[in-house]
C-alpha cells in the first residue's frame, strides 16, 4: 500500500479528472438537480455514496467477476447501492427525496459509478479504489455545490433558502431552466479550461 | 459448458445477496417511511382541518379495519388527553384521478373540517374547487343526517361554477367518508 498514490488516486477526481467537466459524464443531474445549493449537494453525497460503496465492493470482487458477465454483476451492485441510498433518503431526508426525485434511481444508469467500475476498480486492489471513488464522488459534489451556488443566488436570490440578495434585486429565472444550467456548466468548464490550461 | 456454469453461478449469487440485502434495508425503513410520508403530505391537511389539540395525530395514528381487505388509518386529535376529533382520508373520483381529502369530524359526528390533501385537477380550473375555502367550508357543521350533495342533486352543497367535476369529486369523497363514520368510531372506542 503507498500512501503517495492513494493520495494520487484520491486527488485526481477533485480537478484532473472533476467528472463533469473534464469527463462530462453524469450531466442529467447536473443540469436537473442543481437548482437549489440543497439539491445539488444532496445529490452529489448520494453519488457518492454509491460510487464508494460499489467501488470497494467490484474491486474486492474483481478475482470473482468473470469478464462475459462483468457488465451485469456491476450493475447489480450499484443498483443495489442506488435503492439502499432512495430508501434511505426516502426514510431520513424526505423533502430532499421529493426533490430528486427520479434523479436518485436514475444513478444507475449514470455513467459515472459505472464507468469508474469498468475504468478503474475492476483492475486495482480495494484501498486505490476507495480513493478513486472517494474522489471521483467528492468533485462531483463540488462541481454539482458550485453550479447550485451560482444557479441558487442568482437565479432565485437565495442561498439554503435564505435571501441574501438585496430587496431589489430581480433573479435571472433563466438560471433556474435547464438551459441556463447548460450556459452556467459551460462558463464554468470555460472558466477551468482557463485556468488549468485544458487538456489539448 | 464449465464456463457457462461458472457464469450462471456468478451471477445468482450475486443477485441473490442484493435481494436479501434490499429486502432487510426495505424492511428496517419501512416504519420510518411512512411516518415521513404522512408527515409531509398529510400532517399540513390535519393540521388545517382540527382547530387545535396538542397529541401528534400522526405518531398517534390508528389503523382500522373495515371489513376483510379495507384499512383505514386514522388520526385521532386529542386535547388535555381527550379525544376532540377524528380525521381520516377519504377519496372521489375527480377530472385527473382520484381527489384525496382529509375529513376531520367530531367524536359526535359533526364535520370540523374538510382539506384536500392531494389531486391531479386542472391548474386554475379544477383547483377553483380544490383550494377554495369558501367551498370548502360550507360541510364545517354538517352531522350525520345531513343530506352531502351538490344542489344540483338535492343537496345543500353549492358547485364552484366552472370546477362542478372538481366540487363533486370532493362532495363524493365526503359523503363517503360519513358513511364510514359508525364503523370507524366503533372501532376506536372498542
Amino acid at each position: 500500500m503507498d500512501g503517495g498514490r492513494f493520495i494520487k488516486e484520491f486527488t485526481k477526481g477533485l480537478w484532473s479528472d472533476i467528472p463533469p467537466f473534464r469527463f462530462v459524464l453524469g450531466l442529467c443531474p447536473t443540469l436537473a438537480c442543481t437548482t437549489t445549493v440543497r439539491d445539488g449537494f444532496g445529490m452529489g453525497m448520494c453519488l457518492t455514496f454509491v460510487l464508494v460503496c460499489s467501488n470497494i465492493l467490484i474491486s474486492l470482487l474483481r478475482k470473482v467477476i468473470p469478464d462475459q458477465v462483468r457488465i451485469a454483476c456491476f450493475i447489480v451492485v450499484v443498483a443495489t447501492f442506488v435503492i439502499i441510498v432512495e430508501l434511505t433518503t426516502q426514510a431520513f431526508f424526505y423533502p430532499l427525496y421529493m426533490a430528486l426525485g427520479i434523479f436518485i434511481p436514475l444513478i444507475v444508469v449514470n455513467c459515472i459509478p459505472l464507468g469508474r467500475a469498468e475504468a478503474f476498480a475492476k483492475k486495482n486492489p480495494v484501498f486505490y479504489s476507495l480513493a478513486d471513488g472517494l474522489g471521483m464522488g467528492i468533485g462531483y459534489t463540488m462541481s454539482l455545490t458550485s453550479l447550485a451556488i451560482f444557479r441558487e443566488i442568482f437565479g432565485k436570490g437565495t442561498f439554503l433558502y435564505h435571501h441574501i440578495m438585496w430587496s431589489g434585486f430581480e433573479p435571472f429565472s433563466f438560471l433556474q431552466k435547464p438551459p441556463g444550467a447548460f450556459v452556467c456548466l459551460g462558463l464554468m468548464l470555460g472558466l477551468m479550461n482557463l485556468i488549468g490550461g485544458g487538456k489539448k | 459448458m464449465r464456463e457457462i456454469l461458472k457464469l450462471i453461478v456468478v451471477l445468482t449469487a450475486f443477485c441473490t445477496v442484493s435481494a436479501f440485502s434490499l429486502a432487510f434495508v426495505k424492511e428496517a425503513t419501512k416504519d420510518r417511511i411512512e411516518y415521513q410520508k404522512l408527515k409531509m403530505l398529510v400532517a399540513p391537511a390535519v393540521k388545517a382541518v382540527f382547530p387545535s389539540y396538542d397529541n401528534d395525530p400522526i405518531m398517534e395514528r390508528i389503523k382500522v379495519k373495515l371489513g376483510k381487505k379495507e384499512i383505514v388509518t386514522v388520526f385521532p386529535a386529542k386535547r388535555g388527553g381527550k379525544l376532540i376529533g377524528i380525521g381520516y382520508e377519504t377519496m372521489g373520483s375527480g377530472h385527473g384521478g382520484p381527489v384525496e381529502v382529509m375529513l376531520a369530524l367530531s367524536p359526535e359526528g359533526k364535520i370540523l373540517g374538510v382539506k384536500v390533501v392531494k389531486h391531479a385537477e386542472t391548474p386554475g380550473i379544477g383547483t377553483k374547487a380544490t383550494d377554495s375555502e369558501e367551498f370548502l367550508s360550507q360541510f364545517k357543521g354538517k352531522g350525520l343526517g345531513s343530506k352531502i350533495a351538490l344542489t344540483a342533486a338535492g343537496g345543500e352543497i353549492e358547485a364552484v361554477s366552472g370546477a362542478t367535476e372538481s366540487s363533486t369529486a370532493i362532495t363524493e369523497a365526503v359523503s363517503k367518508g360519513m358513511e364510514l363514520f359508525l364503523k370507524v368510531k366503533d372501532q376506536i372506542k372498542g
